[in-house]
Protein backbone atom coordinates (compact mmCIF):
# COMPACT_ATOMS: atom_id res chain seq x y z
CA UNK A 1 0.00 0.00 0.00
CA UNK A 2 1.79 2.98 -0.90
CA UNK A 3 1.27 6.29 1.76
CA UNK A 4 0.68 9.64 0.44
CA UNK A 5 -1.92 10.89 2.77
CA UNK A 6 -2.72 10.54 6.55
CA UNK A 7 -5.62 8.44 5.72
CA UNK A 8 -3.13 5.33 3.86
CA UNK A 9 -2.18 5.30 7.76
CA UNK A 10 -2.43 2.79 9.67
CA UNK A 11 -2.66 0.10 6.69
CA UNK A 12 0.47 1.21 4.93
CA UNK A 13 2.84 1.48 8.02
CA UNK A 14 1.82 -1.10 10.70
CA UNK A 15 3.91 -1.37 14.01
CA UNK A 16 6.04 -4.70 13.67
CA UNK A 17 7.15 -6.35 16.90
CA UNK A 18 8.15 -9.74 17.21
CA UNK A 19 6.08 -11.88 14.96
CA UNK A 20 3.04 -9.71 15.02
CA UNK A 21 1.80 -6.16 13.68
CA UNK A 22 -0.57 -3.46 14.85
CA UNK A 23 -2.53 -1.41 13.26
CA UNK A 24 -2.29 1.47 16.24
CA UNK A 25 1.26 2.93 17.35
CA UNK A 26 -0.17 3.86 20.29
CA UNK A 27 0.14 1.52 23.55
CA UNK A 28 -2.02 2.18 26.66
CA UNK A 29 -2.23 0.71 30.48
CA UNK A 30 -5.00 -0.16 32.05
CA UNK A 31 -4.29 1.29 35.53
CA UNK A 32 -6.15 4.35 37.85
CA UNK A 33 -8.82 4.58 36.09
CA UNK A 34 -12.11 4.65 38.28
CA UNK A 35 -13.92 1.79 37.16
CA UNK A 36 -13.34 -1.39 34.45
CA UNK A 37 -15.69 1.11 32.61
CA UNK A 38 -14.21 4.08 32.04
CA UNK A 39 -10.90 1.65 31.73
CA UNK A 40 -12.29 0.08 27.99
CA UNK A 41 -14.11 3.10 27.12
CA UNK A 42 -10.87 5.36 27.32
CA UNK A 43 -8.94 2.15 25.75
CA UNK A 44 -11.55 1.96 22.77
CA UNK A 45 -11.09 5.83 22.27
CA UNK A 46 -7.14 5.48 22.07
CA UNK A 47 -7.64 3.56 19.25
CA UNK A 48 -5.02 1.20 21.22
CA UNK A 49 -5.10 -2.40 20.11
CA UNK A 50 -2.10 -3.55 22.49
CA UNK A 51 -2.97 -3.18 26.04
CA UNK A 52 -1.06 -3.62 29.25
CA UNK A 53 -2.31 -5.34 32.20
CA UNK A 54 -0.43 -5.83 35.74
CA UNK A 55 -0.39 -9.35 37.83
CA UNK A 56 -2.01 -9.30 41.48
CA UNK A 57 -3.35 -11.49 43.88
CA UNK A 58 -6.69 -12.04 43.83
CA UNK A 59 -8.52 -10.19 46.81
CA UNK A 60 -10.22 -12.91 48.33
CA UNK A 61 -12.30 -11.06 50.37
CA UNK A 62 -13.93 -8.51 47.96
CA UNK A 63 -17.48 -8.93 47.23
CA UNK A 64 -17.13 -8.02 43.59
CA UNK A 65 -15.03 -10.61 42.16
CA UNK A 66 -15.57 -9.01 38.50
CA UNK A 67 -12.25 -9.68 36.61
CA UNK A 68 -10.82 -6.44 33.97
CA UNK A 69 -10.88 -9.50 31.66
CA UNK A 70 -14.61 -9.39 31.74
CA UNK A 71 -14.55 -6.56 30.32
CA UNK A 72 -11.21 -6.36 27.96
CA UNK A 73 -11.96 -9.22 25.54
CA UNK A 74 -8.39 -10.49 24.69
CA UNK A 75 -10.16 -11.34 21.70
CA UNK A 76 -10.24 -7.53 20.94
CA UNK A 77 -7.34 -5.97 22.58
CA UNK A 78 -3.91 -7.62 22.99
CA UNK A 79 -3.10 -8.02 26.37
CA UNK A 80 0.33 -7.68 27.71
CA UNK A 81 1.55 -8.21 31.11
CA UNK A 82 3.54 -6.30 33.16
CA UNK A 83 6.06 -6.95 35.72
CA UNK A 84 5.39 -3.36 37.43
CA UNK A 85 6.38 -3.23 41.16
CA UNK A 86 9.47 -5.88 40.56
CA UNK A 87 12.31 -4.51 42.53
CA UNK A 88 14.71 -7.99 41.35
CA UNK A 89 15.48 -9.98 38.53
CA UNK A 90 13.75 -13.26 40.50
CA UNK A 91 11.01 -11.28 41.19
CA UNK A 92 10.28 -10.16 37.53
CA UNK A 93 10.83 -13.49 36.47
CA UNK A 94 8.23 -15.14 38.77
CA UNK A 95 5.93 -12.19 37.63
CA UNK A 96 6.39 -13.07 34.16
CA UNK A 97 5.88 -16.94 34.40
CA UNK A 98 2.73 -15.75 36.15
CA UNK A 99 1.59 -13.77 32.88
CA UNK A 100 2.15 -16.60 30.70
CA UNK A 101 0.34 -19.02 32.46
CA UNK A 102 -2.78 -17.03 31.97
CA UNK A 103 -2.80 -18.44 28.19
CA UNK A 104 -2.74 -15.42 26.59
CA UNK A 105 0.63 -14.88 24.92
CA UNK A 106 4.29 -15.34 26.09
CA UNK A 107 4.56 -11.52 25.66
CA UNK A 108 5.91 -9.54 28.57
CA UNK A 109 6.38 -5.53 29.70
CA UNK A 110 9.38 -6.34 31.55
CA UNK A 111 9.63 -3.67 34.33
CA UNK A 112 12.83 -4.24 37.12
CA UNK A 113 12.40 -0.95 39.06
CA UNK A 114 15.60 0.03 41.42
CA UNK A 115 14.39 2.99 43.42
CA UNK A 116 11.19 3.86 45.01
CA UNK A 117 11.01 7.08 44.53
CA UNK A 118 11.61 7.95 40.78
CA UNK A 119 10.61 4.66 39.97
CA UNK A 120 13.41 4.54 37.08
CA UNK A 121 14.61 1.11 36.29
CA UNK A 122 17.76 -1.33 37.56
CA UNK A 123 19.15 -1.93 34.51
CA UNK A 124 21.57 -4.41 35.61
CA UNK A 125 18.53 -6.94 36.92
CA UNK A 126 16.85 -5.86 33.92
CA UNK A 127 19.52 -7.14 31.81
CA UNK A 128 19.76 -10.18 33.65
CA UNK A 129 16.10 -11.04 33.67
CA UNK A 130 15.68 -10.22 30.23
CA UNK A 131 18.25 -12.96 29.02
CA UNK A 132 16.30 -15.61 31.61
CA UNK A 133 13.22 -14.32 29.90
CA UNK A 134 14.17 -14.65 26.28
CA UNK A 135 15.66 -18.22 26.39
CA UNK A 136 12.63 -19.27 28.11
CA UNK A 137 10.85 -17.94 25.27
CA UNK A 138 9.54 -15.03 26.27
CA UNK A 139 8.65 -12.18 23.51
CA UNK A 140 10.44 -9.29 26.13
CA UNK A 141 9.75 -6.11 26.20
CA UNK A 142 12.05 -4.43 28.59
CA UNK A 143 11.41 -0.91 30.10
CA UNK A 144 14.45 0.85 30.27
CA UNK A 145 16.10 4.42 30.71
CA UNK A 146 17.01 6.52 27.65
CA UNK A 147 20.38 5.15 28.01
CA UNK A 148 21.91 3.62 24.75
CA UNK A 149 24.62 1.46 25.98
CA UNK A 150 21.70 -0.33 28.03
CA UNK A 151 19.53 -0.56 24.90
CA UNK A 152 22.44 -1.85 22.84
CA UNK A 153 22.73 -4.73 25.47
CA UNK A 154 18.74 -5.21 25.83
CA UNK A 155 18.92 -5.58 22.01
CA UNK A 156 21.57 -7.92 21.72
CA UNK A 157 19.79 -9.92 25.14
CA UNK A 158 17.26 -10.81 22.55
CA UNK A 159 14.63 -8.18 23.35
CA UNK A 160 11.90 -8.11 20.49
CA UNK A 161 11.96 -4.06 21.37
CA UNK A 162 13.37 -1.35 23.56
CA UNK A 163 10.78 0.83 25.91
CA UNK A 164 13.26 3.53 26.93
CA UNK A 165 11.19 6.62 29.37
CA UNK A 166 10.69 9.97 28.24
CA UNK A 167 10.70 10.98 31.94
CA UNK A 168 9.52 8.67 35.00
CA UNK A 169 6.71 7.21 35.18
CA UNK A 170 3.34 9.26 36.22
CA UNK A 171 4.99 11.96 36.04
CA UNK A 172 3.91 13.79 32.83
CA UNK A 173 7.17 15.71 32.38
CA UNK A 174 6.73 14.75 28.40
CA UNK A 175 9.94 14.18 26.46
CA UNK A 176 12.87 15.05 28.64
CA UNK A 177 15.69 14.49 25.89
CA UNK A 178 15.14 14.06 22.46
CA UNK A 179 18.39 13.60 21.44
CA UNK A 180 19.05 10.40 23.81
CA UNK A 181 15.95 8.88 21.81
CA UNK A 182 16.88 10.06 18.69
CA UNK A 183 20.18 8.19 19.08
CA UNK A 184 18.62 5.06 20.50
CA UNK A 185 16.58 4.93 17.49
CA UNK A 186 18.87 5.68 14.69
CA UNK A 187 21.44 2.90 16.09
CA UNK A 188 19.23 0.45 17.28
CA UNK A 189 17.42 -2.68 14.90
CA UNK A 190 14.68 -3.15 16.96
CA UNK A 191 11.46 -0.83 17.67
CA UNK A 192 12.03 1.71 20.50
CA UNK A 193 8.43 2.47 22.11
CA UNK A 194 8.71 5.37 24.27
CA UNK A 195 7.14 4.22 28.02
CA UNK A 196 6.22 6.45 30.45
CA UNK A 197 5.89 10.30 31.13
CA UNK A 198 3.93 11.73 28.08
CA UNK A 199 1.78 14.09 29.95
CA UNK A 200 -0.50 15.55 27.09
CA UNK A 201 -0.99 15.44 23.22
CA UNK A 202 1.99 17.85 22.64
CA UNK A 203 4.18 15.61 24.36
CA UNK A 204 2.94 12.46 21.99
CA UNK A 205 2.90 14.06 18.76
CA UNK A 206 6.51 15.51 19.57
CA UNK A 207 7.45 12.00 21.35
CA UNK A 208 6.90 10.69 17.35
CA UNK A 209 8.28 13.11 15.77
CA UNK A 210 11.75 11.73 17.00
CA UNK A 211 11.10 8.89 14.63
CA UNK A 212 10.41 6.32 17.23
CA UNK A 213 7.90 3.40 16.54
CA UNK A 214 5.35 4.12 19.18
CA UNK A 215 3.80 5.50 22.67
CA UNK A 216 3.52 3.41 25.59
CA UNK A 217 1.15 5.38 27.98
CA UNK A 218 -0.80 5.43 31.49
CA UNK A 219 -1.27 7.92 33.75
CA UNK A 220 -2.01 10.79 30.81
CA UNK A 221 -5.04 8.77 30.09
CA UNK A 222 -6.17 7.70 33.07
CA UNK A 223 -5.59 10.89 35.02
CA UNK A 224 -6.90 13.24 32.62
CA UNK A 225 -10.05 15.36 33.65
CA UNK A 226 -12.04 13.38 31.05
CA UNK A 227 -9.99 10.33 30.08
CA UNK A 228 -12.28 9.50 27.59
CA UNK A 229 -11.46 12.60 25.59
CA UNK A 230 -7.65 12.61 26.32
CA UNK A 231 -7.43 9.48 25.24
CA UNK A 232 -9.12 10.76 21.53
CA UNK A 233 -6.24 13.42 22.12
CA UNK A 234 -3.52 10.81 22.06
CA UNK A 235 -4.67 9.15 19.05
CA UNK A 236 -4.70 11.91 17.10
CA UNK A 237 -1.29 12.92 18.27
CA UNK A 238 0.12 9.79 17.91
CA UNK A 239 -0.82 9.68 14.25
CA UNK A 240 -0.12 13.03 13.51
CA UNK A 241 3.53 13.22 14.80
CA UNK A 242 3.55 9.87 12.88
CA UNK A 243 3.12 10.97 9.60
CA UNK A 244 5.32 14.06 10.64
CA UNK A 245 7.77 11.97 10.84
CA UNK A 246 7.27 9.97 7.56
CA UNK A 247 6.49 13.52 5.87
CA UNK A 248 9.48 14.36 6.47
CA UNK A 249 9.52 17.75 8.23
CA UNK A 250 11.72 21.35 6.34
CA UNK A 251 14.54 22.29 7.40
CA UNK A 252 14.65 25.07 10.56
CA UNK A 253 16.82 28.23 9.82
CA UNK A 254 16.82 31.49 11.76
CA UNK A 255 16.06 33.51 9.41
CA UNK A 256 12.37 34.66 7.57
CA UNK A 257 11.85 33.30 4.30
CA UNK A 258 8.81 34.69 2.42
CA UNK A 259 6.40 32.36 1.68
CA UNK A 260 4.83 34.05 -1.51
CA UNK A 261 6.87 35.24 -4.81
CA UNK A 262 8.95 38.22 -3.98
CA UNK A 263 8.12 38.82 -8.05
CA UNK A 264 5.60 40.39 -9.35
CA UNK A 265 4.78 43.27 -6.54
CA UNK A 266 2.94 46.24 -8.23
CA UNK A 267 4.10 49.66 -8.50
CA UNK B 1 11.26 -31.88 54.35
CA UNK B 2 11.61 -34.69 52.83
CA UNK B 3 9.16 -35.06 49.65
CA UNK B 4 6.94 -38.25 49.39
CA UNK B 5 7.93 -39.12 45.68
CA UNK B 6 11.14 -41.18 45.19
CA UNK B 7 12.03 -41.64 41.73
CA UNK B 8 15.30 -43.94 41.44
CA UNK B 9 17.78 -44.09 38.25
CA UNK B 10 18.87 -47.30 37.46
CA UNK B 11 22.27 -47.71 35.53
CA UNK B 12 20.17 -47.96 32.18
CA UNK B 13 18.42 -44.65 33.13
CA UNK B 14 21.79 -42.76 33.50
CA UNK B 15 23.31 -44.09 30.08
CA UNK B 16 20.50 -43.35 28.06
CA UNK B 17 21.37 -40.56 25.50
CA UNK B 18 18.33 -38.82 26.28
CA UNK B 19 18.17 -39.42 29.88
CA UNK B 20 18.57 -35.61 30.40
CA UNK B 21 15.65 -34.88 29.30
CA UNK B 22 13.45 -37.84 30.64
CA UNK B 23 14.73 -36.54 33.93
CA UNK B 24 14.25 -32.91 33.23
CA UNK B 25 10.45 -33.64 32.40
CA UNK B 26 10.11 -36.36 35.24
CA UNK B 27 11.37 -33.03 37.74
CA UNK B 28 8.97 -31.13 36.30
CA UNK B 29 5.86 -33.20 37.04
CA UNK B 30 6.96 -34.27 40.55
CA UNK B 31 7.58 -30.86 41.43
CA UNK B 32 8.30 -29.82 44.95
CA UNK B 33 6.90 -34.07 45.57
CA UNK B 34 9.36 -35.46 44.31
CA UNK B 35 13.03 -36.58 44.47
CA UNK B 36 15.30 -37.94 41.48
CA UNK B 37 18.00 -40.72 42.42
CA UNK B 38 20.94 -41.02 40.37
CA UNK B 39 22.19 -44.26 41.06
CA UNK B 40 25.38 -45.29 39.27
CA UNK B 41 26.63 -48.80 39.95
CA UNK B 42 27.99 -49.53 36.85
CA UNK B 43 27.53 -46.00 35.15
CA UNK B 44 30.84 -44.22 35.43
CA UNK B 45 30.84 -41.19 38.21
CA UNK B 46 31.16 -38.47 35.49
CA UNK B 47 28.63 -39.50 33.69
CA UNK B 48 26.64 -39.18 37.13
CA UNK B 49 28.01 -35.60 37.71
CA UNK B 50 27.64 -34.52 34.42
CA UNK B 51 24.08 -35.14 35.01
CA UNK B 52 23.51 -34.14 38.54
CA UNK B 53 24.92 -30.78 36.85
CA UNK B 54 22.29 -30.44 34.07
CA UNK B 55 19.62 -31.40 36.00
CA UNK B 56 19.78 -29.19 38.93
CA UNK B 57 18.36 -25.96 37.07
CA UNK B 58 14.92 -28.37 36.78
CA UNK B 59 14.97 -29.53 39.93
CA UNK B 60 15.73 -25.59 41.42
CA UNK B 61 12.62 -24.33 39.14
CA UNK B 62 10.39 -27.50 40.27
CA UNK B 63 11.68 -27.56 44.02
CA UNK B 64 12.46 -31.46 43.54
CA UNK B 65 15.80 -32.89 45.15
CA UNK B 66 18.24 -34.25 43.08
CA UNK B 67 19.82 -37.19 44.82
CA UNK B 68 22.96 -39.45 44.55
CA UNK B 69 22.96 -43.26 45.52
CA UNK B 70 26.08 -44.51 46.69
CA UNK B 71 28.92 -41.33 45.58
CA UNK B 72 29.26 -39.48 48.37
CA UNK B 73 32.46 -38.02 46.54
CA UNK B 74 30.09 -36.79 43.80
CA UNK B 75 27.69 -35.35 46.12
CA UNK B 76 30.77 -33.30 47.28
CA UNK B 77 31.31 -31.49 43.33
CA UNK B 78 27.17 -30.43 42.77
CA UNK B 79 24.85 -28.83 45.00
CA UNK B 80 22.42 -31.58 45.39
CA UNK B 81 20.42 -31.93 48.07
CA UNK B 82 20.78 -35.41 49.52
CA UNK B 83 22.97 -38.59 49.11
CA UNK B 84 21.54 -42.33 49.71
CA UNK B 85 24.17 -44.62 51.26
CA UNK B 86 23.67 -48.05 50.51
CA UNK B 87 25.31 -51.43 51.42
CA UNK B 88 29.42 -51.22 51.35
CA UNK B 89 28.78 -46.82 51.38
CA UNK B 90 30.93 -44.79 53.77
CA UNK B 91 29.35 -44.39 57.46
CA UNK B 92 26.75 -41.67 57.97
CA UNK B 93 29.03 -39.58 60.32
CA UNK B 94 31.92 -39.35 57.62
CA UNK B 95 29.93 -38.69 55.05
CA UNK B 96 28.73 -35.49 56.77
CA UNK B 97 31.74 -34.02 57.24
CA UNK B 98 32.37 -34.21 54.10
CA UNK B 99 29.05 -33.10 52.73
CA UNK B 100 28.01 -29.11 52.58
CA UNK B 101 26.00 -28.66 55.71
CA UNK B 102 22.65 -28.20 53.65
CA UNK B 103 22.96 -31.94 52.17
CA UNK B 104 20.37 -34.85 53.42
CA UNK B 105 21.86 -38.13 54.46
CA UNK B 106 19.28 -41.23 53.65
CA UNK B 107 20.37 -44.38 54.40
CA UNK B 108 19.15 -47.70 52.98
CA UNK B 109 18.12 -50.15 55.35
CA UNK B 110 16.42 -53.76 55.08
CA UNK B 111 15.01 -54.58 58.79
CA UNK B 112 14.08 -52.99 61.81
CA UNK B 113 17.10 -53.52 63.32
CA UNK B 114 19.04 -52.00 60.70
CA UNK B 115 16.60 -48.60 60.30
CA UNK B 116 17.37 -48.20 64.37
CA UNK B 117 20.57 -48.05 63.99
CA UNK B 118 20.97 -45.93 60.97
CA UNK B 119 18.38 -43.47 62.64
CA UNK B 120 20.46 -43.18 65.85
CA UNK B 121 23.38 -42.59 64.01
CA UNK B 122 21.71 -39.44 62.35
CA UNK B 123 20.20 -40.64 58.85
CA UNK B 124 17.83 -37.76 58.01
CA UNK B 125 15.54 -40.40 56.09
CA UNK B 126 15.48 -44.24 55.44
CA UNK B 127 14.54 -45.97 52.55
CA UNK B 128 13.25 -49.12 53.90
CA UNK B 129 13.03 -52.47 51.75
CA UNK B 130 11.60 -54.90 50.36
CA UNK B 131 8.47 -54.32 50.84
CA UNK B 132 6.79 -56.16 47.78
CA UNK B 133 9.25 -58.50 45.91
CA UNK B 134 10.11 -57.02 42.65
CA UNK B 135 12.39 -58.29 39.72
CA UNK B 136 15.21 -55.95 40.84
CA UNK B 137 15.96 -57.39 43.87
CA UNK B 138 15.02 -61.51 42.40
CA UNK B 139 14.58 -64.09 45.48
CA UNK B 140 14.08 -61.83 47.87
CA UNK B 141 10.27 -61.92 49.50
CA UNK B 142 8.71 -58.86 50.50
CA UNK B 143 8.57 -58.37 53.90
CA UNK B 144 4.94 -56.39 53.56
CA UNK B 145 3.94 -53.44 55.37
CA UNK B 146 4.50 -54.98 58.75
CA UNK B 147 7.89 -53.91 58.58
CA UNK B 148 6.92 -50.14 57.49
CA UNK B 149 5.12 -49.87 60.81
CA UNK B 150 7.66 -50.88 62.60
CA UNK B 151 9.94 -48.63 62.03
CA UNK B 152 7.36 -45.75 61.33
CA UNK B 153 7.74 -44.05 65.16
CA UNK B 154 11.60 -43.49 64.32
CA UNK B 155 13.27 -40.26 64.03
CA UNK B 156 14.25 -40.73 60.68
CA UNK B 157 10.55 -40.88 57.67
CA UNK B 158 10.56 -43.68 56.48
CA UNK B 159 10.28 -43.66 52.44
CA UNK B 160 9.44 -46.94 51.36
CA UNK B 161 11.04 -49.50 49.00
CA UNK B 162 9.89 -52.42 46.69
CA UNK B 163 7.37 -53.51 44.27
CA UNK B 164 5.17 -50.03 44.97
CA UNK B 165 3.48 -48.76 42.47
CA UNK B 166 -0.08 -46.46 42.18
CA UNK B 167 -2.00 -49.58 43.33
CA UNK B 168 -0.03 -50.24 46.42
CA UNK B 169 0.74 -46.03 48.12
CA UNK B 170 -2.26 -46.39 49.86
CA UNK B 171 -1.80 -49.30 52.06
CA UNK B 172 1.97 -49.08 52.49
CA UNK B 173 0.95 -44.92 53.26
CA UNK B 174 -1.59 -46.01 55.85
CA UNK B 175 1.47 -48.52 57.44
CA UNK B 176 3.18 -45.02 58.37
CA UNK B 177 5.46 -44.54 55.64
CA UNK B 178 6.03 -41.12 54.91
CA UNK B 179 6.73 -41.29 51.15
CA UNK B 180 7.79 -44.26 48.50
CA UNK B 181 10.08 -44.69 46.40
CA UNK B 182 9.99 -46.54 42.41
CA UNK B 183 11.75 -47.28 39.68
CA UNK B 184 9.52 -49.37 37.66
CA UNK B 185 6.41 -47.70 38.00
CA UNK B 186 8.21 -44.72 36.20
CA UNK B 187 10.77 -45.95 33.69
CA UNK B 188 8.97 -48.66 32.85
CA UNK B 189 6.15 -46.85 31.31
CA UNK B 190 5.71 -45.05 28.00
CA UNK B 191 4.94 -41.48 29.51
CA UNK B 192 7.71 -41.54 32.57
CA UNK B 193 6.08 -37.99 33.07
CA UNK B 194 2.63 -38.58 33.42
CA UNK B 195 3.61 -41.57 35.62
CA UNK B 196 5.09 -39.40 38.06
CA UNK B 197 1.90 -37.03 38.19
CA UNK B 198 0.08 -39.93 38.73
CA UNK B 199 1.85 -41.20 41.33
CA UNK B 200 2.24 -37.90 43.33
CA UNK B 201 -1.08 -37.67 43.35
CA UNK B 202 -1.52 -40.82 44.97
CA UNK B 203 0.99 -40.23 47.39
CA UNK B 204 -0.45 -36.70 48.85
CA UNK B 205 -3.71 -38.26 48.21
CA UNK B 206 -2.42 -40.81 50.72
CA UNK B 207 -1.10 -38.67 53.31
CA UNK B 208 -3.95 -36.53 53.82
CA UNK B 209 -6.44 -37.67 56.32
CA UNK B 210 -9.72 -36.61 55.78
CA UNK B 211 -11.95 -34.77 58.38
CA UNK B 212 -8.74 -34.13 60.94
CA UNK B 213 -8.42 -30.87 58.87
CA UNK B 214 -5.66 -28.90 57.36
CA UNK B 215 -3.86 -25.37 57.74
CA UNK B 216 -2.96 -24.30 54.25
CA UNK B 217 -1.79 -20.51 53.39
CA UNK B 218 -3.92 -18.87 49.85
CA UNK B 219 -2.64 -15.14 49.50
CA UNK B 220 -1.16 -14.91 52.75
CA UNK B 221 -3.79 -15.79 54.43
CA UNK B 222 -4.44 -18.82 56.60
CA UNK B 223 -7.28 -21.17 55.76
CA UNK B 224 -8.32 -24.51 57.64
CA UNK B 225 -9.77 -27.22 55.54
CA UNK B 226 -11.53 -30.08 56.20
CA UNK B 227 -10.41 -31.89 53.45
CA UNK B 228 -7.53 -32.32 50.64
CA UNK B 229 -8.94 -32.44 47.39
CA UNK B 230 -7.21 -30.96 44.58
CA UNK B 231 -6.18 -27.24 43.30
CA UNK B 232 -9.52 -27.40 41.31
CA UNK B 233 -11.46 -28.52 44.16
CA UNK B 234 -9.79 -25.19 46.24
CA UNK B 235 -10.76 -22.79 43.67
CA UNK B 236 -14.49 -23.84 43.56
CA UNK B 237 -14.36 -23.35 47.11
CA UNK B 238 -13.12 -20.02 46.78
CA UNK B 239 -15.66 -19.34 44.35
CA UNK B 240 -13.01 -18.71 41.74
CA UNK B 241 -12.83 -19.02 37.83
CA UNK B 242 -10.04 -21.45 36.73
CA UNK B 243 -9.65 -19.47 33.57
CA UNK B 244 -9.41 -16.18 35.14
CA UNK B 245 -6.65 -16.44 37.91
CA UNK B 246 -3.16 -18.31 37.80
CA UNK B 247 -2.19 -20.26 40.46
CA UNK B 248 0.85 -20.86 42.37
CA UNK B 249 1.54 -24.05 45.21
CA UNK B 250 4.76 -23.53 47.45
CA UNK B 251 6.31 -21.23 44.21
CA UNK B 252 5.71 -23.31 41.45
CA UNK B 253 2.77 -22.33 38.78
CA UNK B 254 0.08 -25.15 38.66
CA UNK B 255 -0.42 -25.25 35.34
CA UNK B 256 -4.26 -25.36 33.88
CA UNK B 257 -4.35 -28.81 33.06
CA UNK B 258 -2.73 -30.35 36.20
CA UNK B 259 -5.83 -28.59 38.32
CA UNK B 260 -7.28 -31.73 38.91
CA UNK B 261 -3.93 -33.68 39.17
CA UNK B 262 -2.35 -31.90 42.16
CA UNK B 263 -3.75 -32.22 45.44
CA UNK B 264 -4.11 -29.51 48.34
CA UNK B 265 -1.41 -30.82 51.32
CA UNK B 266 -1.08 -29.99 54.60
CA UNK B 267 0.80 -26.70 54.63
CA UNK B 268 0.99 -25.82 51.02
CA UNK B 269 1.00 -22.15 50.29
CA UNK B 270 -0.55 -20.60 47.44
CA UNK B 271 -0.46 -17.35 45.13
CA UNK B 272 -4.00 -17.01 43.19
CA UNK B 273 -3.09 -13.68 41.07
CA UNK B 274 -5.04 -12.08 38.00
CA UNK B 275 -4.82 -9.49 35.59
CA UNK B 276 -5.98 -5.76 36.98
CA UNK B 277 -5.39 -2.93 35.52
CA UNK B 278 -1.63 -1.56 35.32
CA UNK B 279 0.59 0.57 33.34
Amino acid sequence: MTLRTLEDLPGADPLKIADREFGSRLIVGTGKYRSHEETVEAVRASGAEMVTVAVRRVDLNAADRESLLHYLDPDEFFLLPNTAGCFTSEEAIRYARLGREAGLSNWVKLEVIGDQETLLPDTDALLEATRVLVDEGFTVLPYTNDDLITALRLEEAGAAAVMPLASPIGSGLGLLNPVNIRILKERLSVPVIVDAGVGTASDACLTMEQGVDGILMNTALAAAERPVLMAGAMREAVRAGRAAWLAGRMPSREWAVPSSPSTGMVD
Amino acid sequence: MVPPLHVICPDEEIEREDAAARMSAALAAGGDSMALHLRPRSASAGRCLDLARTLLPAADRSGGWIVINGRTDVAMLVDVDAVQLGRGALPIDTARTMLNAGCAIGVSVHSEAEARQAAAAGADFLLLGTIFSTPSHPGEPGSGVSRIRACAGLPAPVIAIGGIDETRIAAVMEAGAAGVAVIRAVWGDDDPAGAVRRLVTAVNRSGMKDGTGMRIHVNGKEIERERGGTVRDLLEELNLDPRMVVVERNRNIVRRDDLDAVAVTDGDAYEIVQFVGGG
